[in-house]
């Protein structure tokens, strides 16, 4: 598991750089095959006992970041988010810009008229420690900054920032360390899932596979504050299958799969009681001549913030699914 | 200068809404002398390079404009209208417009009730297309049918050396493309660059993608024009500065870092535009096409986008052709 150097890593959409280069050192000389793409994508491959079916595995590598939008002449800082990030989320908090850290201040609260304004991007700035324009040295337009959460381990959970979708990469390092797929398997780290899947929308092009699963942290919701019947999933209860989100609705051939397989060697698993969001699995089913796609995910508590967590127990659960859908001929039958 | 002023004003005046794309077309075929038509109503010119491998480049400029469209009968020579690609109605009321009908054009107005009589609870406020109505009584009405083009009938003027007009959005990026061509006649270029000038932008119809898709090329170079306005939060884009070279996800950062080199080798004022999502341009579809291909965003920088007073500095569409001339050239 490689959760914390990960986790500890910085890769906003379009800035990739730093991750796809762990992940390509840990996996180099474990697979067959690998390639980055125009856009950036990783494309490992992994020769499987037969080659009569080309699946794929996705991650993206991307986390939600923010970019710096303007150096103002007071010599702060304008940030937008790259990616869905809610705004209320950085307030007071510590970002990095390069090897530089600033932070997100706000209005003291004897100034505010209204306790419940409305917090916006539009009035949100970094301080530096610059108090005017010239004081800020190395920081341009379009550099990317970054929430500081240090990984932590305690108690068979896990709290870190870009657990969305690290979590994925992490499983895809370990499955090509430890798995022996059926069938030949492309291992494939995406760009720019957060800005709009945009890395998974030229691999069809590419590959022709004739399935895929998806790798994803996804949300959790499991709080005392909402009604329980209205949680996406519950940190614990085990890898979550999705069966229909954001322009894809998952292909019953391969949801059952996984369902039999889960079944089978005893791993708990939970479906997502929510068809908010979407993964990369709509742009494989979508692009070029499309495949069918499963999403399987760790359930994560606040993901697109800078504080979330998850349970190990799931991640190795995950794991173990995964693993034993991969080393099975389950799809042979299932697949036109 | 001269000539860019006169392109500039030239390719303003010809209405070519999306996909009614063919006589903004037919006047750039005219100008190049060589190209060919795409099959969503575009046009590619090939500029052969000399370099013994040779990557293919694509620029991308769309040629169609934000338009009009007659949605409905009002009787008596008046009709509904919506908008093709976003326009502002606050810009509409008490201004001439041609309806472009299967028998010719017929001219117009979008009038407005005179203050004497408006009642006091519509004073000030401000028409959506449910309320702007379009007059044609006054030309040949029985000509025009539901599904009829409409673009506003302005001319472009010059100010103070800046060209105004409509449609600058994108036929100053076209203009750019056209004077990088002749530029490109004087530097030695490695590579076969593929000029395309693209519909149907205004619509995200796909005009540039799908070309993209078909060339297979191997870099894009996406020229559009971006808001000189200040936008709260974000570095002021200034007219007469250069053209604005994208960085986001969206667009290759190694390409952006080798234009703006090139600009600065080259003495090219430039500027930098922070993009932390979607470029609003044709340069996220055509990132997307084909395997992915590498690409870069110059934006002129143009006020008052989308409405029939924009504004672009000819400097800045010269420096722009420069820029995509010597980028295009040397990838």
């Amino acid at each position: 598991m490689y959760l914390k150097e990960l986790t500890n890593l910085n890769g906003g959409s379009g800035d990739e750089e730093r991750v796809r280069k762990f992940i390509e050192e840990k996996i180099r000389g474990k697979v067959d095959d690998l390639r980055i793409d125009n856009l950036g994508n990783l494309i490992a491959f992994k020769k499987g006992k037969k080659s009569s079916l080309k699946i794929g595995l996705l991650a993206h590598m991307d986390e939600v970041s923010f970019m710096i939008t303007a150096v103002n002449e007071d010599g702060t800082l304008s940030f937008r988010p790259v990616g869905g990030i809610d705004p209320r989320v950085v307030v007071g908090k510590t970002l990095r810009i390069k090897d530089k850290v600033g932070v997100v201040g706000y209005r003291p609260i004897h100034l505010q008229r209204e306790m419940k304004e409305k917090v916006t991007f539009d009035e949100l700035r970094i301080n530096v420690g610059a108090s005017k324009k010239e004081e800020v040295k190395d920081i341009e337009v379009g550099d990317y900054a970054y929430f500081t959460t240090e990984y932590e381990e305690r108690d068979g959970f896990v709290t870190a920032k870009a657990l969305d979708d690290r979590v994925g990469c992490s499983l895809m390092i370990d499955l090509v360390e430890k798995a022996e797929p059926t069938y030949d398997t492309f291992f494939i780290f995406t760009v720019g899932e957060e800005v709009g899947l945009l890395g998974s929308s030229v691999v069809m092009e590419q590959l022709d596979l004739d399935a895929s699963i998806i790798l994803e942290g996804t949300t959790a919701g499991d709080l005392p504050s909402a009604e329980k019947d209205r949680w996406a999933t519950h940190l614990g209860n085990g890898p979550v299958l999705t069966f229909f989100h954001r322009g894809y609705v998952i292909d019953e051939r391969i949801l059952k799969a996984l369902i039999e397989v889960a079944e089978k060697e005893n791993i708990p698993y939970q479906m997502k009681r929510r068809t908010a969001g979407g993964t990369d699995a709509a742009m494989i089913a979508r692009t070029a001549k499309g495949a069918p796609a499963a999403v399987v995910s760790v359930p994560c508590r606040y993901i697109h913030s800078p504080v979330s967590i998850a349970s190990l127990e799931d991640y190795e659960n995950t794991f173990k699914l995964v693993k034993a859908v991969l080393e099975s001929d389950i799809l042979a039958g299932k697949l036109p | 200068m001269k000539k860019t002023v006169d392109l500039l004003k030239k390719l303003s005046s010809v209405d070519a809404p999306s996909g009614w794309e063919d006589r903004a077309v037919e006047e750039i075929e005219k100008i190049l002398k060589e190209g060919r038509r795409t099959k969503l109503g575009g046009l590619v010119h090939e500029a052969k390079g000399r370099g013994r491998f040779r990557k293919r480049v694509g620029v991308f400029a769309h040629v169609d404009e934000v338009s009009l469209v007659v949605s409905a009968e009002a009787g008596d020579g008046f009709f509904y209208i919506e908008t093709v690609g976003g326009v502002d109605p606050k810009i509409l009321p008490a201004s001439k417009v041609k309806v472009y009908t299967r028998d010719g054009v017929v001219r117009g107005v979008i009038g407005i009730m005179a203050p004497h009589i408006t009642p006091p609870e519509k004073k000030g406020k401000v028409q959506g297309y449910d309320d702007l109505l379009l007059d044609v009584s006054m030309d040949d009405w029985r000509k025009v049918r539901v599904g009829d083009r409409v673009v506003l009938d302005v001319q472009p003027c010059e100010l103070n050396g800046k060209v105004c007009g409509k449609a600058l959005d994108d036929r100053a990026g076209c203009t750019a493309l056209i004077l990088a061509r002749e530029f490109l006649k004087k530097l030695f270029s490695k590579n076969d660059v593929y000029f395309v000038f693209s519909s149907m932008e205004e619509v995200g119809g796909g005009g540039a993608k799908t070309v993209a898709h078909e060339l297979k090329i191997d870099y894009a170079i996406v020229v559009d024009v971006t808001f000189a306005e200040k936008i709260e939060g974000y570095q002021k884009i200034e007219i007469g500065k250069g053209p604005a070279i994208g960085i986001g996800p969206f667009i290759d950062r190694e390409l952006a870092k080798r234009a703006m080199e090139i600009a600065k080798e080259n003495g090219i004022n430039h500027q930098i535009e922070a993009l932390p999502m979607r470029t609003g341009t044709d340069a996220d579809d055509v990132r997307r096409a084909w395997v992915g291909i590498k690409t870069l965003l110059l934006s002129i920088p143009l006020l008052h986008m989308h409405t029939p007073v924009e504004i672009v500095d000819p400097k800045d569409v010269e420096e722009t052709a420069r820029l995509i001339a010597h980028v295009a050239a040397s990838l």
